[in-house]
């Protein structure tokens, strides 16, 4: 421990130039017991620590401090884990390359020119950079998997259920999950297995048998049968990044896995259906921040309408704004069956079709990212192109499934990742197989 | 294609209790058709069937008061009386 503490100082010098962390902790020179023991994890900054302010990333929690830790917190403080401080991330989780963020972007530590993806950026680049061994995530629309991807390293979007929600700060609270984040397959095996326990003060958290899943990952792969969708190869794909993912799809195969390509058609409403229900979702959730009972609190005025506009006017950023106005949109008398209640149809349908496809097959495979970390600034100025990258990963949080990125190898020192899905609470046959994808790939 | 008129930023930012400012009005006033022109995607989409995809059940507990963190958020609020929350006039 006390070689931590001698560290300390050089993990927030380099974060200065990587931007990983919005508020360190307090560290001490004691060390507990458990799994986790003298293991350091970043925590996202969207996910509450009881002592230690927790921002999302914005000017409207800017000096907030939770009165209560999130379950997945008091689990890994059970285990021993020492939590470094609070990661960076798009502001409420609502981003995907960690560049909306009232404390400034997070730069990629492969390239400081380059996004580290989003929302949990400030996670993934905490692990890539060396400032911690592990780290916590929420994944909306794939907030753990870009960021793995993009950073070179494993995160995991449990089953919907899998883990509790209690005291992650709501954006979109029926597709979201807290995940773990690592520089490998055991590791992130290993953070699950802690922060995947029951918890009744969630009630979407699912009272299922929980399983060691360390245990599992040295399984035979051999006649696992692997769907790979024509959908996730769209486009928009980067050619590097297809035959990267190609390259191991065809390695998994010699070793005795059954590759077949399939079609699954509703997978191109995906995006579409996926923003406006997490758009109409942080309309409701984003409501609270009014000022009266915590966040910014703008001063005097003459009654609550313009009181709480204002205040949430100076709290929000405008993609925040831009989202929570969309949402209402969705929401709104007149458009609400068009938007808010099509999209929850469409939403039964890939969830109907993954489920037929896991009737036949074990996994589902396809890239993480359709490209390389693009740079800092290049989407900013348009919204729908930044929204357009989460096209290979909504689909999970709209069905609800496990997936993982897995890095595959790299372009010019820019990882790629590979995404395995599976069907609901079988996160041990993707991580079996990630596993292997570590192994065989060598990155 | 859909109608420029009805995304109005100004009329749903008033809903979303969010003031814009003139320079976030006109942004937005040029990115709203294009978002939901990709919205309309689902208009595509054959929902004429019902699914009934998952099986949902209520998850209730019993009304046993236990330990609460009361005081402690309490301590949060910027403005109070007692134990009341400070609003601003609703008129």
């Amino acid at each position: 421990m006390s070689n931590l503490l001698d560290e300390f100082e050089g993990i927030k010098e380099k974060n200065k130039s990587i931007n990983a962390y919005i508020t360190f902790s307090q560290l001490d020179d004691s060390i507990s017991d458990g799994k986790l023991s003298g293991k350091t994890i970043a925590v996202k900054d969207t996910i509450s620590t009881a002592g230690l302010r927790t921002t999302c990333a914005s000017k409207m929690l800017e000096n907030y401090v939770p009165p209560y830790d999130a379950h997945a917190v008091s689990l890994i403080k059970k285990h021993g884990a020492i939590i470094m401080g609070k990661a960076n991330c798009d502001e409420f989780a609502m981003g995907s390359s960690t560049e909306h963020s009232a404390f400034g972007p997070t730069h990629n530590p492969h390239d400081l020119e380059r996004v580290p993806g989003g929302s949990s950026g400030g996670s993934a680049a905490a692990i890539a950079g060396g400032l911690a061994d592990l780290a916590l995530g929420s994944d909306t629309g794939g907030s753990i998997r870009c960021p793995a991807s993009f950073c070179g390293i494993v995160g995991l979007k449990p089953t919907y259920g899998l883990v509790s929600r209690y005291g992650l700060i709501a954006y979109g609270n029926s597709l979201e999950q807290i995940g773990p984040m690592a520089k490998n397959v055991y590791d992130c095996a290993l953070l699950l297995e802690c922060i995947s326990d029951y918890d009744n003060r969630d009630a979407t958290c699912v009272n299922t048998k929980r399983i060691d899943y360390t245990s599992h990952l040295e399984d035979d792969i051999s006649g696992l049968k692997i769907a790979v969708p024509k959908e996730f190869f769209g486009p928009g794909t980067d050619s590097i990044v297809e035959k990267s993912v190609w390259n191991t799809i065809k390695k998994l195969e010699s070793e005795g896995a059954i590759i077949e390509e399939i079609n699954i058609e509703s997978i191109k409403y995906s995006l579409a259906a996926y923003y406006i229900i997490a758009m109409s979702e942080a309309s409701s959730n984003l409501a609270r921040f009014d000022g009266l009972r915590y966040g910014l609190h703008s001063g005097k005025s003459k009654d609550w309408n313009e009181l709480f506009s204002n205040n949430r006017k100076f709290g929000f950023g405008f993609e925040v704004k831009r989202r929570i106005i969309l949402g209402t949109f969705s929401l709104s008398s007149g458009y609400f069956d068009e938007y808010y209640i099509k999209a929850q149809k469409v939403r039964s349908l890939i969830t109907n079709d993954f489920k037929k496809v896991f009737s036949k097959f074990d996994v589902i495979v396809g890239p993480t990212m359709p490209t390389l970390a693009f740079k800092l600034g290049e989407k900013l100025t348009d919204p729908l192109s930044m929204y357009m990258s989460d096209i290979d990963t909504v689909s999970a949080n709209l069905a609800g499934i496990p997936s993982i990125s897995i890095p595959c190898g790299n372009s010019n020192s820019l990882p790629i990742g590979i995404q395995l899905m599976s069907s609901h609470f079988n996160e041990k046959t993707i991580l079996n197989l990630g596993n292997r994808v570590e192994q065989i790939a060598g990155v | 294609m859909v109608d420029k008129k009805i995304i109005d930023p100004k009329k749903y930012s008033e809903l979303s209790k969010i003031d814009l400012s003139p320079q976030e009005m006109e942004i937005l006033d040029k990115q709203f058709p294009e978002i939901l022109e990709y919205f309309d995607l689902l208009s595509k989409a054959d929902t004429s069937e019902d699914i009934d995809s998952q099986t949902l059940s209520n998850i209730f507990r019993e009304d046993i008061p236990k330990d609460s963190i009361a005081d402690e958020i309490l301590d949060i609020v910027p403005e109070k009386k007692g134990r009341f929350v400070k609003g601003p006039r609703m008129m």
